[in-house]
């Protein structure tokens, strides 16, 4: 996850090399990486997945396949088919973006 | 506000080049794009945190708005047409006092979030996708000019 997203190879617990930053501790790591990590390592917690970028899509959905996770999302991420999601707000399980989006619409207009 | 602001921010391995247009522009992007650094090496600049080789240069104050809500407000009801840059973060920058206070103000606001900001009027063609392009950190749009 973190050479795919960040670019960044982690040489130990306390080093990451990152091709833009040189070498880092964890904590710089991109907010959508540390987001995947949380919901890879701690399922039961309720991750913001609005801090992932649609680059981060394919992990989620990863993750979701070994174990089910449950996230926040606040914008259209581009989720690539197909796909197996749960939208705890309505209940119904979709398969597709455009079902994503049918959803993701019914939650903005009637939740805010 | 009035006008056209830009800015650029470098360090010896980055470079951002941002042309604000209208009071509130939204800055979004992949993870690892360089959105949360954009704003850190604004913040450890005006904090003195940084060395030589890292510039701001920008022809209005830049503020970066960051911890709690109260005070975040009430340092923005300070300021007169500056640059506020506010990370997605900031849990204020969703909330309903914060957005009074934006509206109310001069300023010029830079938001990096992806989420919705509901309670705030900002141009769809104001909103921004970073891209990396080595040293290089350029905005496109997001959308195309409807016209």
């Amino acid at each position: 996850m973190v050479l795919d997203v960040d670019s960044s190879v982690v040489e130990s617990a306390h080093a990451i090399n990152s091709p833009v930053l040189g070498i880092i501790a964890p904590e710089r790591l991109s907010g959508g990486v540390k987001a995947l990590i949380i919901m890879y390592k701690e399922p039961d917690l309720i991750v913001n997945a609005s801090a992932c970028g649609n680059n981060c899509a394919k992990w989620i959905l990863e993750i979701g396949r070994r174990q089910d996770v449950t996230v926040r999302l606040g914008y259209e991420m581009e989720f690539e088919e197909p796909f197996d999601i749960c939208i705890k707000n309505s209940g119904h399980i979709i398969h597709n973006y455009i079902d994503f989006l049918k959803e993701f619409q019914e939650v903005e207009i009637f939740e805010g | 506000m009035k006008g056209s602001v830009r800015i650029v921010v470098s360090t010896k391995r980055l470079r951002y080049e941002l042309n604000l247009r209208r009071n509130i522009t939204i800055i979004q992007g992949d993870s690892a794009s360089g959105k949360i650094t954009l704003v850190q090496i604004i913040d450890d600049y005006l904090s003195g945190r940084t060395g030589p080789g890292t510039e701001v240069i920008c022809n209005k104050k830049c503020v970066v708005l960051s911890g709690e809500e109260e005070t975040a407000i009430l340092r923005l009801r300070l300021l007169k047409t500056a640059v506020v840059f506010v990370d997605e973060q900031e849990r204020f920058l969703y909330s309903k006092a914060f957005a009074e206070a934006v509206l109310d103000s001069d300023c010029y606001f830079v938001f990096v979030t992806r989420d919705g900001l509901n309670m705030l009027p900002y141009s769809i063609n104001e909103i921004y996708y970073l891209r990396n392009s080595g040293y290089y950190q350029n905005t496109r749009q997001v959308y195309n000019s409807m016209h």
